[in-house]
């Protein structure tokens, strides 16, 4: 793994409220150093019997459940979105637990954990770590936060959220068996650029607002997923493990998609919609996903994109339907299919 | 979907022995056989044959599409031969084509059992030469896609579903379940024979209600006719009777309707504790709508309170032909 030159790459699937992705940071030296630490801890969570189930390889895709991954994203979606606690925390846990989501309140503030250079790194550490202790460099106040709350989650949630992650990556794994490398060279074809090296997938019972985001560079990219979310679960599985590390490729206004829509938008003195570049990468993940199923036997498979054209992307399925489909079936190119979708599309 | 009929000697032979026959290579597509537990699943390229001839015979769906000309003419000639010898019958009910299907969940290689009909030895041997070239490599594939996504599901809950299905039903489930994928399934895309002891289950693995997490409600719901029936086994004896207490003539798919509550609820359940949020293939496919017409409010009030334990399995019968059945 080339750390030095580990850029961050981070977006949530199903929003497109992103920050300016400019100037896009370089890791922090105690990201480098968590990132060291993350490769002995898998090879330690990897060796471990007992864990066989906890984590899964297929290909450049390492899949894990990690109660430390585990409890850090719940609380994290606890202090920020407001969930409820652990069902079987009862008076002085539950009071305990309400402190703990209290201080990650505080220690979160206005930050979101897809951007934020300290919270990549903190979950990065988190995932790499196999035992019962901390790794070093975690925020102190996040530490303690973590240490008082983890017997409390062992005892009230963890076993259920480990049984349902493990569930979701032993039905991933034949998914990815029979279909990765024919998606990721399809993928790759499509944008013109080599699918991220490693894939880390930290499967949780929680991840931030939408049920996924990814964060990574094109050696390794660190997805975390959400394994109760139905568009994350069954055959849709398969997209979102598509989709997740294609954020690594693909970006608003740069990588691939991205600098070519604003390339395009320039010359045709339009300003694009907001989030046109996420569309169209939900188009491409969600279409090759229909298609590896079809070859599969599998013919009603209905993209996620299409459950999102009335809601989160109204004026967009009829330019991405004709042209981007073109494109797909080799009968445009690439610039020719962004071209007619910015003139349909930009205002 | 289907009623559970006694399987013949030679059935109980081809699943002790569970041979197959040599299937398309590409471990990428997955194994072409798995065990978990009492399930024995496969992908046998002359039971996939046997069927698709079958339901171009009887239903009438296509040849394989790259068959032209004179190999055409010799698949049409192998359907007619089919046609002919299927006659009226059904695979689900008629014994001899129940022990056609079991000789050849154990065929191996390029010999046919020798208790194969002389009618269909012939039309078998003309038709898996343009099957092998023209459609088994797909069919394969999509049987061992499906096999391997059936295979987690199984692993995790197969022993919990069992002993939830054996509880609810009052009686053990089928031993030993010989599940055959194909392409086709007779008429309604899946069907079972057999009894407690064995059951043979044909499933058709490009149906989409079998997909998915829908493979592992069909893995309890056809295994369990092999212990469910009409009016005998586990649910029609007990509606028999209450029927015969109560002056009341059951509707005829009744049965059919309580199985199928039965195996999509513990499925559901299954599934939830998992953290999957599953809808029960008679919600899914609408047939509320259809053939159990008038079921739902009957079986999510009083099945669903026995399978809840708030009354019993008799009580709970008791409710439901009061509310779904005409006098006699």
């Amino acid at each position: 793994m080339i750390l030095d030159t580990l850029k961050l790459h981070s977006y949530p699937r199903g929003s497109d409220n992103f920050p300016d992705r400019r100037g896009h940071p370089f890791l922090s030296a105690l990201h480098m150093t968590v990132a060291v630490l993350t490769l002995s801890a898998h090879a330690a969570l990897a060796s471990g019997t007992a864990q066989a189930n906890a984590l899964i390889d297929v290909g450049r895709y390492h899949l894990q459940s990690n109660p430390w991954v585990n409890l850090h994203q719940r609380l994290l979606y606890e202090a920020s979105f407001k969930t409820d606690p652990p069902a079987g925390l009862k008076r002085s846990a539950l009071s305990k637990w309400t402190s703990v989501v209290d201080s990650y309140r505080n220690f979160l503030g206005k930050r979101n954990p897809i951007v934020d250079h300290e919270l990549i790194a903190m979950n990065l550490a988190l995932s790499g770590t196999a035992g019962a202790d901390l790794p070093p460099g975690i925020p102190q106040p996040a530490a303690s936060a973590l240490k008082t709350a983890m017997p409390l989650y062992r005892t009230a949630q963890w076993e259920k959220d480990d049984r349902i992650n493990r569930f979701w990556m032993s039905l991933a794994r034949p998914l990815l068996e029979s279909a990765a490398e024919e998606l990721i060279a399809a993928n790759e074809k499509v944008y013109g650029l080599p699918f991220p090296k490693r894939i880390t997938v930290d499967v949780c019972s929680f991840a931030w607002e939408f049920g996924a985001y990814t964060v990574g560079t094109p050696e390794a990219a660190h997805v975390v997923i959400s394994s109760t979310d139905p568009g994350s679960q069954g055959f849709r599985a398969l997209e979102s493990l598509l989709h997740e590390p294609s954020h690594i490729l693909v970006a608003p206004a740069s990588g691939a998609i991205g600098s070519d829509l604003v390339k395009t938008a320039a010359e045709l003195n339009l300003k694009m919609p907001r989030g046109l570049w996420h569309a169209i990468l939900f188009y491409t993940a969600g279409e090759l996903t229909r298609r590896a199923l079809a070859e599969r036997g599998v013919t009603d498979y209905a993209p996620t994109i299409t459950l999102m054209y009335k809601g989160v992307y109204p004026g967009f399925q009829k330019p991405l339907e004709t042209h981007w489909q073109a494109f797909l079936d080799g009968s445009v190119s690439r610039d020719a299919a962004i071209r007619e979708i910015v003139k349909e599309t930009a205002h | 979907m289907t009623r559970h009929r006694r399987q013949t000697a030679l059935f109980f032979a081809a699943v002790t022995v569970s041979l197959l026959a040599p299937a398309a290579n590409g471990t990428k597509n997955g194994p072409a056989e798995v065990t978990v537990g009492r399930y024995h699943l496969q992908s046998n390229v002359w039971v996939c044959l046997h069927q698709r001839l079958m339901h171009n015979a009887r239903f009438g769906s296509r040849a394989p599409l790259s068959l032209s000309g004179e190999r055409l003419d010799r698949w049409k000639e192998a359907v007619a031969a089919y046609r002919s010898f299927l006659g009226e019958r059904s695979p689900v009910f008629d014994s001899e084509l129940r022990a056609i299907d079991s000789a050849l969940a154990r065929a191996e290689g390029d010999e046919l059992p020798r208790s194969i009909p002389p009618a269909l030895v012939q039309a078998l041997h003309v038709a898996m030469p343009l099957y092998r070239e023209a459609q088994w490599p797909s069919d394969d594939r999509y049987n061992r896609f499906w096999i391997a996504f059936a295979r987690p599901l199984l692993e995790s809950t197969e022993t919990e579903l069992i002993a939830a299905h054996a509880r609810a039903f009052g009686t053990p489930f089928s031993k030993e379940i010989l599940v055959d994928l194909t392409p086709f399934a007779w008429q309604v895309g899946a069907y079972t024979t057999g009894d407690a002891k064995m059951v043979h289950v044909i499933i058709s693995s490009t149906l989409p209600g079998n997909q998915e997490f829908g493979a592992l409600e069909s893995l309890m719901h056809e295994p369990s006719h092999g212990i469910v029936d009409e009016e005998s086994g586990a649910i029609g004896a007990d509606l028999a009777r209450t029927a015969r207490e109560l002056g009341m003539k059951p509707p005829p798919n009744l049965w059919h309707a309580v199985m199928f509550y039965t195996c999509g609820e513990l499925t559901r359940r299954a599934l939830e504790e998992r953290g999957v949020t599953y809808v029960p293939y008679m919600i899914r496919t609408g047939m509320y709508d259809r053939g159990f017409r008038g079921f739902r409010q009957p079986l999510e009030s009083h099945w669903q309170a026995w399978l809840d334990g708030k009354i019993s399995e008799t009580e709970a019968l008791r409710r439901i032909l009061k509310d779904t059945s005409s006098d006699k």
